[in-house]
């Protein structure tokens, strides 16, 4: 009887304000790879761009939460990039960026996306370092990975 | 090797030198130049990645760091200009190193027997694909690669904040 008492207790108990703002992340990825498969890139962008208006809960990790964010707007450029608006592009990775720098996936994926903008937008210089740092991350994102493996 | 960001005249020279490269027609005198180019840039990516310990058993590791060792192997401007045009030819010349060493022979592979859980969020393949896609300066692939790493990666996530992934 205490535990049946304690389950519905759980059931009833509001869902980690966190945990819902992952699954609205998750389901915003869903929605746009839905709209992207059916020919409608603006549509997938509108709804990630979307998802980044509203702040993250204020108890999600930091790193956790610029990592999912990043993500999206790693997306958002390369939507930009598949459409042939580069500058939205960079300005889309810009804003990720923004979010904060680590030698991480994310923030190696938005420098290559941006990269690659700066690339159409003839401005071979800065494409140059955006690779070259995306590249050194890499390298320390392979070393760990390497490490790791037994 | 000088990590100065390159003159216009050297990225001119690199782009000029990535095209005879790629369509495998150099023109004019060129042509010994390019071959002369493209030997030494094979060999000293061979030589990179045996100083870096990549053993020639594990091709997909050395494929992964070609990018970076041709930054070393033939310098900042010209790898950076050059990249997508012989990274190709490195990547061919590695092969028959690679598949005429016996330690390349499938049977030598260790069988990944990890449960799957113990590689959630392995992010290996994200890692190739971007160094892909910096080789390539394409990142529509790089992308794709994410889905999955994407998808574990909120779910645990997900799971690290109580919900039910």
């Amino acid at each position: 009887m205490k535990a049946a008492a304690l389950l519905l207790l759980v059931l009833a108990a509001p869902a980690d304000p966190r945990a819902l703002w992952i699954r609205a992340a998750h389901d915003v990825h869903a929605k746009a790879d839905l709209a992207i498969a059916s020919g409608n890139e603006v549509d997938a962008r509108n709804q990630l761009v979307a998802f980044l208006s509203v702040p993250p809960p204020a108890s999600v990790d930091e790193t956790n939460a610029r990592a999912v964010q990043q993500d999206i707007w790693f997306r958002v450029a390369e939507l930009d990039l598949h459409v042939g608006t580069p500058s939205g592009a960079e300005a889309d990775a810009n804003s990720g960026l923004a979010l904060g720098r680590a030698d991480d996936l994310f923030v190696a994926n938005l420098l290559i996306v941006r990269g690659r903008a700066l690339e159409l937008r003839h401005d071979d210089r800065a494409a140059i370092a955006d690779y070259s740092e995306a590249q050194r991350i890499n390298e320390v994102l392979l070393s760990q990975a390497v490490e790791k493996k037994p | 090797m000088s990590d100065l960001p390159p003159s216009d005249e050297e990225l001119k020279a690199a782009q000029a030198l990535a095209k005879d490269l790629e369509r495998h027609v150099p023109t004019g005198g060129a042509h010994d130049d390019a071959l002369a180019t493209a030997l030494m840039i094979r060999n000293s990516v061979d030589d990179e990645l045996d100083e870096l310990g990549l053993a020639r058993s594990k091709p997909k590791q050395r494929e992964s760091m070609l990018p970076t060792v041709l930054f070393r192997a033939v310098g900042f401007a010209a790898a950076a200009a050059v990249i997508a045009g012989i990274s190709f030819m490195a990547h061919e010349a590695l092969t028959p190193v690679a598949s005429n060493n016996p330690m390349d022979s499938p049977s030598r592979h260790p069988v990944d027997v990890r449960p799957r859980q113990a590689k959630a969020l392995d992010s290996t393949d994200v890692i190739h694909a971007q160094s892909a896609a910096i080789a390539k300066h394409d990142p529509a692939e790089l992308d794709a690669s994410m889905r999955e790493y994407r998808g574990r990666m909120l779910a645990a996530l997900e799971s690290q904040y109580g919900g039910s992934p």
